[in-house]
């Protein structure tokens, strides 16, 4: 009986190991909303050509998905101790800096906090193009930003799959 | 009934094969997250000839938007070819320090005999290989792209061949020529072989005496006229694709189209092979006294010359064949062209001297007290030309939070500018319309224009462009004219798509200093320091990341 159970139990471990969610961050765990579609290169182009006038996904980062036509991306930064800034001066900065293209309007930029970590979330469109930034703060001079771009009428998804998103993050030590 | 009860030993066995197989599922199901590795050069002549072409050759660095590619059939050598100095080595020869680099290739290039359509080209199976080379002798430096093109009979259907030969070293059996060309497509000259061994100089375009000339001989793309010249058409085949900006080994092309160039080549005299050792010999040598220099000082003006053809390594001490003394001589013109190089940590210097001077540093000082909602700013005129005393121009505002506008004038009434400095309540770096002020002001300011030479260089030289922000202070230089202004014509052609893309790089890594450095290449030093401090930093990318940039 012992046997059995240390069988079934293994079995379950493995199946378990291989239905895991590959390493998407060397800073933070991070699990992608359910049912969401890993994009290569070529893939997020042409969607991303199909389906937007511009696009501000950086397509040479690994972590690009699509989720019910919203595109979600992310990618580890780093930075050195002499240039960290807090999210508060991050926030002010790109604010003065997205002032430059007339075309684009800031909706909202917040620092929020979950599970504490905080985020600074910068919400701004260019047509009825959305765009969705978020940083998370550092740790260890590192941490995660991201981008999720999207239509003006799917935003309310968006802003869902982000908050469901900004839930998994745990730093690693 | 039999049981099947397992024995100890037995059971023993599973569970370790079990442990086994979960470690092995666990580590698979692990993605290994691959980043970049930054270029590590430990060799100080590679470092030497790696800065020498950075401050040279920065204009093919600048102006990279969210891909890269180069310009529809450019003959820019330099805008395809960099050296890959991880794939590098350097060996003296003779008197020089050469410097043998694997070309890293924006696309593809081959050279071949072949007329097929540009698309149906096989660069896998090319019968050339590039490479770059870096020769330094007395101090001066000098860069060609060489091409080794096998003939068939040599390579047998094996292209891998195409690898044993290099600068140094070469097949005894190699049969085929070498080229010579500068970075900017010039062909400088080139040699033919036959069994390793030099027989005959090439030249481009028609050979001495070779024009309207009975063809006696016609065998393919190959004609051969009375005076022994034989002219070979070669097709250049060309791969112009997109790269990613995070691609710089350029490994992974998107977007590619294909085109061809033809040249012809004369090959004159014997055929039979005239010496030579393993490789081709000199035509010429690098010029004394003239070509380019590493910088190491502040402002200094580098002579650039167009250096004469790398000479070849003789190898086994075999005398070369003569140079060829008929014309079209192989050896080029020397063109000199004026430009200026700044090295930032010499710089430190001066514009740490230039923060640290009263009437700047009480500008300085009243910018950053008003630093709140709209940016305040000014000018920093000299009162005298040249001098170093500067006019107490008032701060103010224009009552806007993203503009200030200068005044700019270059006259003995109301000074003559030399720097701008203004604030930026939201504390960013300066922006690429902030940088463009100092070429703008070289352009569209009439007096300073029609100064004369030595003012328009005195300007180039010194010229600042500062921002004041509650957290850092930023200076901005040019450090190299040449590539700065390339970056300016990228400007003016489409601002929007240029700004764009600065906006784009400093949202993707959070960082206005990121997106000003990586735009701006070495076409800039950028400098910073904390409020009120006068001991400025020169700054730059390493690992992705925005870093001081050590100083001696």
């Amino acid at each position: 009986m012992k046997r059995i159970i240390f069988l079934i139990a293994g079995l379950v471990f493995s199946i378990s190991c291989m239905s895991q969610q590959p390493n998407l961050s060397s800073v933070v765990s991070i699990k992608l909303p359910d049912k969401a579609e890993k994009l290569n290169r070529t893939q997020s182009s042409s969607y991303l050509k199909e389906n937007f006038k511009k696009s501000k996904v950086p397509l040479d980062k690994e972590n690009i998905y699509i989720k019910d036509g919203v595109i979600i991306s992310f990618w580890d930064l780093s930075v050195s101790g002499d240039n960290k800034r807090s999210l508060q001066n991050s926030k002010a900065e790109l604010l003065e800096v997205l002032k430059i293209d007339k075309n684009l309007k800031v909706n909202e930029a917040n620092i929020i906090t979950i599970n504490h970590n905080q985020f600074l979330v910068i919400n701004y469109q260019e047509g009825d193009e959305v765009y969705l930034r978020f940083y998370s703060d550092y740790k260890n001079n590192k941490n995660i930003s991201g981008l999720i771009q999207f239509k003006k009428p799917d935003e309310d998804k968006a802003k869902g799959l982000l908050d469901t998103l900004l839930k998994t993050i745990q730093f690693k030590n | 009934m039999k049981q099947f009860y397992l024995k100890p030993l037995t059971f023993r066995l599973i569970i370790v094969l079990m442990v086994m197989g979960l470690a092995l599922i666990i580590h698979s199901c692990k993605k290994d997250n691959h980043n970049i590795q930054s270029e590590t050069i430990s060799d100080p002549t590679v470092m030497a000839a790696k800065q020498w072409y950075e401050n040279s050759y920065a204009g093919a660095k600048v102006n990279k938007l969210s891909t890269q590619s180069i310009g529809h059939e450019s003959k820019d050598w330099n805008k395809i070819f960099s050296p890959y100095w991880d794939k590098s080595v350097a060996f003296v020869s003779k008197d020089m320090t050469i410097v043998e680099a694997q070309a890293l290739k924006k696309g593809d290039m081959a050279f071949s005999t072949l007329t097929v359509d540009s698309n149906k080209f096989d660069f896998s199976h090319s019968n050339s290989i590039t490479s770059l080379l870096i020769i330094k002798q007395q101090n001066t430096f000098g860069i060609y792209a060489m091409t080794i093109m096998a003939d068939p009979s040599y390579l047998k259907g094996d292209y891998g061949k195409l690898k044993n030969n290099t600068y140094r070293n070469r097949d005894k059996d190699f049969t085929g020529a070498v080229f010579y060309h500068s970075l900017d497509g010039t062909f400088i000259n080139g040699w033919q072989y036959v069994n390793g061994k030099v027989t005959t100089p090439l030249y481009e375009g028609n050979a001495p005496d070779a024009t309207n000339q009975l063809v006696v001989q016609s065998t393919g793309n190959q004609k051969t006229n009375t005076t022994g010249c034989t002219a070979t058409m070669i097709t250049t085949f060309w791969q112009n694709c997109a790269y990613y900006e995070n691609d710089p080994n350029f490994q992974h092309p998107f977007d590619c189209y294909y085109y061809t160039t033809q040249t012809i080549y004369n090959s004159c005299g014997p055929t039979t092979p005239g010496g030579g050792g393993s490789s081709a010999p000199p035509p010429c040598t690098v010029p004394v006294g003239g070509g380019s220099t590493v910088p190491d000082n502040v402002n200094k003006v580098v002579m650039v010359v167009t250096p004469d053809p790398p000479p070849i390594d003789p190898g086994g001490g075999i005398t070369p064949p003569a140079p060829p003394g008929t014309p079209p001589n192989p050896c080029p013109t020397k063109t000199v062209v004026d430009t200026i190089f700044i090295d930032p940590c010499a710089q430190k210097v001066s514009v740490n001297s230039k923060a640290a001077n009263s009437t700047i540093a009480q500008q300085n000082n009243q910018i950053r007290a008003n630093t709140g909602a709209n940016e305040y700013g000014t000018e920093q005129n000299l009162s005298t030309f040249p001098g170093s005393t500067y006019l107490n121009t008032p701060v103010r505002t224009d009552g806007s939070p993203n503009t200030f506008n200068f005044n700019l004038t270059w006259n003995s009434t109301n000074g003559y500018t030399i720097g701008m400095a203004h604030s930026h309540p939201g504390g960013s770096a300066p922006s690429p319309a902030d940088v463009f002020i100092m070429i703008d002001n070289l352009i569209t300011n009439q007096q300073l224009r029609t100064s004369g030479a030595t003012a328009i260089n005195f300007y180039k030289k010194n010229v600042s462009l500062t921002v004041i922000t509650s957290i850092s202070t930023y200076i901005v230089t040019i450090k190299n004219w040449d590539a700065f202004q390339a970056s300016y014509s990228t400007y003016s052609d489409n601002n929007a798509a240029f700004e764009a893309n600065y906006i784009n790089t400093a949202a993707t890594n959070q960082s206005t200093e990121y997106a000003l450095l990586s735009i701006f290449g070495s076409a800039i030093n950028l400098y910073k320091a904390s409020p009120g401090s006068t001991n400025f930093i020169p700054l730059t990318i390493n690992n992705n990341q925005v870093i001081a940039l050590p100083c001696p």
